[in-house]
């Protein structure tokens, strides 16, 4: 038995853990920041457009994809907040 | 580069004709620069010429140009598509860059395009010449130009703001995860950005703008407005350029430009058009 594994296995499983809602709530912060500061794309034009515009090259893709996912949950917020805090 | 000045006001006042007389009076001795970023500019028709080279040809240290809104916007949107295109290929996926055509028509759109040939145009005169004139287009566009930079800035600060809380967020969550943090480029973007409106911004406070008015109650009473809005974005160094000046509303006019130095411009007895008459008119 390889119990350096063992403990390693553990310690990952713990920090994975210990980060789960963090991780989420910085998935929401960066949605947010998406929103706002290039919300021209999901049909919410916030911030002045060649802000948005000069933005836009260097936001990951794939922020950019989970943010116009989430705009469509914007009419379902509260069955989201649920099923991410597992009640229910 | 020594100054920079703006000919601005309700539209029909002469803001053009005084511009070009400014520019000739100046290009007897120093090198200047006269653009118009009006969209709808007519420095070749109230000087009657075809092309702008004649004059760049005839009249020494003085330097014309006319550049196309439409033509900027265009160049611009160019520029933004090939960015895109060669950092976020996914999106033709999802015709977000068809979207970018339609983007000219946005609000906010038009005054960026007219600051974007701005920034253009002086950063490459910058080092070549005495006076950079600009001749604006009328009020209300004007204004939209006049504080871009400031609003720009406020908003990038609130963008940086959250940026931050989120970077701070991520750091703590590689700690736990033993991950290596990188740089985030979209907040080095937003602090550059940052930088080149506060830069455009303290370098337009230092300007001189004239308002150029007509000695009648519309053109007053717009130009009060137009000095308030300037006044309210921190805009010191204003002058009021009264065009066809007479005796009539003087003590309206008194009451404008009580704190600014006023230049009074008589009525011609013929219309002032023509580089000939122009300059015999300087």
């Amino acid at each position: 038995m390889n119990i350096k594994k063992i403990l390693k296995d553990i310690d990952d499983y713990y920090r994975q853990k210990a980060t789960e809602y963090p991780e989420m709530e910085l998935g929401e912060m960066e949605s947010i920041f998406n929103i706002l500061s290039i919300g021209f794309l999901f049909g919410h034009p916030l911030v002045p457009i060649h802000i948005s515009l000069e933005l836009l090259k260097d936001i990951e893709p794939e922020s950019i994809i989970m943010s116009i996912n989430k705009t469509s949950l914007t009419s379902h917020p509260l069955s989201y907040l649920f099923s991410s805090f597992d009640i229910g | 580069m020594q100054e920079l000045v703006f000919f601005t006001g309700k539209g029909g006042t002469g803001k053009s004709t005084n511009a070009i007389i400014f520019a000739l009076q100046e290009a007897k001795e120093k090198n200047i620069f006269l653009c118009s970023l009006d969209p709808a500019h007519n420095l070749k028709d109230i000087l009657q010429i075809k092309s702008l080279e004649e004059i760049n040809k005839t009249v020494s240290n003085l330097d014309i140009r006319e550049p196309s809104i439409s033509e900027i916007l265009k160049e611009y949107l160019e520029k933004m598509e090939d960015q895109l295109k060669s950092s976020h290929s996914y999106l033709s996926s999802f015709n977000l860059l068809d979207s970018l055509g339609l983007i000219k028509y946005s609000p906010g759109m038009e005054e960026y395009a007219i600051f974007y040939e701005f920034q253009k145009l002086f950063t490459k005169n910058i080092d070549k010449k005495d006076v950079f004139i600009v001749d604006m287009p009328p009020t209300a566009l004007s204004i939209r130009f006049f504080s871009l930079a400031k609003l720009s800035v406020l908003w990038l600060d609130k963008l940086i703001d959250l940026r931050y809380r989120i970077i701070n967020k991520k750091k703590i969550i590689d700690k736990v995860k033993k991950n290596i943090s990188s740089d985030d480029r979209v907040l080095s973007n937003l602090l550059e950005q940052k930088q080149n409106y506060q830069k455009t911004d303290k370098l337009l406070m230092e300007s001189i703008i004239h308002v150029v008015l007509n000695p009648e109650p519309v053109s007053i009473n717009e130009s009060r407005k137009l000095i308030k809005d300037l006044e309210n974005l921190g805009y010191k160094n204003i002058v009021i350029n009264v065009n066809k000046s007479n005796d009539e509303y003087n003590t309206e006019i008194e009451k404008l430009s009580s704190k600014y130095k006023t230049i009074q411009t008589p009525e011609f007895k013929k219309k002032p058009v023509g580089l000939n008459l122009l300059k015999k008119l300087v």
